[in-house]
């Protein structure tokens, strides 16, 4: 998102934050507008459009799943049915207009419109009409790992990419860079997540619009925080009134994530350490200040975002739950993985590290052992969820062995030292934690930014004049 | 809190400071990491592909020279026995392709010269890489700043070519400079029309964003450079090619229409004023000359031998007119020393053509 684009959006929160009970259809509109308007560009032309469509008819259809039919009817859903066609047809009707420089550059011809929507609403009638076996959440949520995986890995995308290209002569000349699904990841965790709850019974009941906006959150869809249903809906159906600290703090949010992103991260990017700065320099003191400027702006380029997205939620009267409080400031690393993304190490630690230590504890597995295999396994699927290639695997793998070992530190300490430490002692520990937790999570950052493993093992040795 | 009243009063508090901006215009190409944080540039910022930028850990600063100079080394204080000069020119100059220390302007450096007086020379390159002699001009005068003791300006005929282009590019922002040079030296041929001093809205801190965003970036790739010394992507390059074609075009068009009266050759003039009493030197840089097929009509992809055997002589005159000492230098570096175009040279070229200015410059240190 550029400036202009979250100037734009500033203004719309501010209208819809005005807008009292009409504020979630409003707020439904914007979203779905959003989800258009930010789509990059692709390498097949269409897909700018048929991207963001598909974000918009993979929830519908996550919705028809999980609601029942007392929340189906058309009475209490018509609103928000009208707005989302209605802002997909307005989009559409770009081509007639000419607002490319508004949205976007290519929308299909309304018949094509009106037949993928007819095909949808044959769909929709479908999961609706037909009973609904037991097993089919497990499909769907299945079905959305497949297609995450899918897309996260450059391998298939790339693959498929060039397979269609051929087909079609060649018409894009370079297929690997030009694909996007914008926003997928968290959509994905958020789907995922509610399909899961309703499996078990927590989801409550949400309507078209309260789903749809709760995925496609326009403040939150790009880059979190990943929030929870049953916590999103409550403030979605009190549109509280702002008094003046909401607004002081809504506003200062907003404006400090906006010097996180554009001032600090964007002037940290020209000196962050990159594949190139690893050919070009030598000095390992001059590598330790671009690995350091590396860490923070990648800290100041996700916290700004944000702070963004809380400071414009606020704005329109929710509040979104915090993403980072201070993690490069934690002594140790368990306490950093509870301060940094903080929203998707919940999500993996509801649906993933929980269910897979209570399934390892009934089968008598030493401790130690449950620790290692479920810190690394959980570890390793959040570096894959950022992309399936070696550098993301290596520094999941790489914080998975670092929480182990600092898990079996703190149990060898605790039963050694007997009585409180002196202040100052105390002091220079906790100094100590924060120094060697920021660097270890420096150094593994190197897995992760540089483009192959052996640029990082190459980096390693720089680092300390190997 | 009512959220557009606090919209308003921050609106007005940015147009305050925007408006005291525009009225104090402080010289922000002033304030610079480069010679107190991390060491001087040895050339102008400059990379002609924004990609790589982050490449060669630079940006080109062309509006504020202040901004320029103040990354150079040449905005050190000068030491006492010191005598400064100063190589001003385009991209052979500057020297694309070859590292600070193989240009001209290391390789005299490393002759480790004396001047007349017994002070040690020292060679400053503050060429900036576009073939306009009215850019020249303006950086020997902003040079002037940095107490140099001489200049040594290296010329080719393209650069006395009118090209609307760099009016825009290099003279626009120094409008009121221009302006005075048109009027003190009649200079009739210098397309100034669409020159104009920036308004008063143009001077806000809105107004002055990309130019002020350009000098916090060339601060930043400060630190890069000072890690690795590069302040150019050195790329990979084709050898020139010994055959040419067989057209008589040049840039400046066909035989029929050239009149060396209608160029830029009355900048010379503004460039002896603009260096005062300080000695000028001018050069006529060294060109590929071809010997393949054409090569009796053509001497490179740039200039025909008719425009170019002209050039020659009416620079010559030209300099003997302007009272500027002059060499011609044009076919002294041998064909195999050029790199990616008919002006670029090699380390070898480049300590060649060292060596042959050298005693020039010496006798010219005598004069003042």
């Amino acid at each position: 998102m550029t400036a202009a684009n979250i100037g734009i959006l500033a203004l719309a929160a501010l209208v819809i934050g005005q807008l009292g009970k009409r504020r979630e259809l409003a707020l439904l509109g914007v979203s779905v507008f959003v989800v258009y308007w930010l789509q990059p560009p692709q390498g097949f032309v269409s897909l700018v459009y048929w991207m963001p469509t598909a974000t918009i008819a993979l929830t519908v259809i996550c919705w028809l799943l999980i609601s029942t039919p007392e929340v189906r009817g058309w009475k209490q859903n018509l609103p928000a049915v009208l707005v989302i066609v209605g802002v997909m047809l307005v989009v559409d009707l770009n081509q007639y207009f000419g607002f490319e420089k508004i949205y976007m550059t290519s929308t299909p011809r309304l018949w094509m419109f009106a037949l993928a929507i007819t095909a949808f609403a044959f769909i929709a009638l479908l999961l609706v009409k037909l009973p609904r076996p037991s097993f089919i959440f497990g499909a769907a949520f299945t079905a959305i790992i497949f297609l995450f995986i899918y897309l996260k890995t450059p391998y298939f995308v790339n693959s498929t990419f060039a397979w269609i290209n051929s087909l079609r002569g060649g018409e894009v000349e370079n297929t690997r860079v030009m694909f996007s699904w914008l926003g997928f990841s968290y959509i994905a965790f958020r789907l995922m997540h509610t399909l899961r709850d309703h499996q078990v019974d927590r989801l409550p009941v949400l309507t078209l619009s309260e789903y749809v906006n709760y995925v496609i959150f326009f403040p939150s869809f790009t880059a979190g925080p990943i929030d929870r249903a049953e916590r999103f809906v409550k403030e979605l159906r009190v549109p509280a009134a702002l008094a003046e600290q909401d607004w002081a703090e809504a506003l200062t949010r907003l404006f400090v994530g906006l010097f996180k992103k554009f001032v600090l991260a964007d002037a940290l990017a020209l000196i962050a350490l990159n594949d190139v700065l690893i050919e070009q320099v030598s000095s390992p003191a001059w590598m330790w200040i671009f690995l350091y400027a590396y860490s923070l702006r990648i800290f100041f380029d996700f916290s700004g975002y944000t702070d963004i997205a809380i400071g414009l939620a606020r704005i329109m009267g929710i509040r979104l739950p915090e993403n980072f409080t201070s993690p490069y400031l934690k002594p140790n690393l368990t306490q950093f993985w509870n301060s940094w993304h903080m929203t998707l190490t919940q999500w993996f630690r509801a649906y993933f590290f929980n269910p897979i230590t209570r399934a390892l504890r009934t089968k008598n597995v030493p401790v130690p052992l449950i620790i290692l295999l479920t810190q690394v396994s959980t570890m390793l699927v959040i570096g894959l969820w950022h992309g399936v290639t070696w550098g993301f695997a290596l520094w999941g793998i790489w914080h998975g062995l670092g929480l182990f070992i600092q898990n079996r530190w703190t149990e060898f300490v605790r039963g050694r030292i007997k009585s409180p430490l002196h202040p100052q002692g105390q002091l220079l520990l906790t100094a100590s934690g924060i120094f060697l937790t920021f660097n270890f999570v420096s150094l593994g950052w190197l897995f992760f930014t540089l483009s192959t493993p052996a640029l990082a093992l190459q980096a390693l040795a720089k680092l300390f004049n190997l | 809190m009512n959220p557009w009243r606090v919209l308003l009063k921050a609106f007005a508090l940015y147009a305050l400071v925007n408006l005291a901006f525009a009225y104090f215009q402080p010289s922000m190409g002033n304030f610079s990491v480069y010679n107190w944080l991390v060491q001087g540039r040895e050339r102008m910022p400059y990379e002609r592909e924004i990609e790589y930028y982050p490449v060669s850990h630079t940006i080109p600063v062309y509006e504020d020279m202040d901004a320029m100079f103040s990354s150079h080394i040449v905005s050190q204080p000068k030491q006492a026995d010191e005598y400064r000069v100063m190589l001003v020119g385009d991209s052979s100059t500057w020297a694309f392709g070859v590292t600070p220390q193989e240009n001209l302007t290391g390789q005299l450096n490393a002759l480790k010269l004396k001047a007349c007086d017994g002070r040690r020379i020292v060679f400053y390159n503050v060429a900036f890489p576009l073939p306009y002699v009215a850019k020249d001009v303006l950086i020997m005068q902003k040079a002037r700043e940095y107490e140099p003791d001489m200049f040594l300006w290296l010329v080719t005929l393209d650069a006395f070519r009118n090209r609307t282009i760099y009016t825009d590019y290099f003279l626009s922002p120094y409008a009121e400079e221009v302006l005075s040079l048109v009027d003190d030296y009649q200079l009739k041929n210098l397309d100034t029309k669409d020159v104009r001093v920036s308004s008063f809205w143009e001077q806000t801190l809105i107004g002055q964003r990309s130019r002020l965003k350009k000098i916090i970036l060339l601060q930043l790739h400060g630190l890069p450079w000072a890690a690795t010394g590069l302040d150019y992507y050195y790329r990979d390059w084709d050898p020139l090619s010994q055959d040419q074609s067989d057209s008589l075009d040049s840039d400046f068009g066909n035989p029929d229409e050239v009149n060396f009266d209608e160029t830029l050759f009355e900048v010379l003039r503004a460039g002896k004023g603009a260096v005062g009493e300080d000695p000028l030197l001018l050069v006529n840089e060294p060109i590929f000359v071809a010997s393949g097929s054409n090569s009796d009509i053509r001497y490179n992809d740039f200039y025909p031998r008719w425009i170019y055997d002209d050039y020659r002589a009416y620079l010559e005159t030209q300099a003997r007119v302007d009272g500027i000492p002059y060499l011609d230098l044009w076919d002294v570096v041998p064909a195999a020393e050029f790199t990616d175009s008919p002006f670029h040279r090699s380390p070898a070229g480049e300590k060649l053509l060292a060596n042959l200015i050298t005693p020039s410059i010496l006798n010219l240190t005598c004069s003042k």
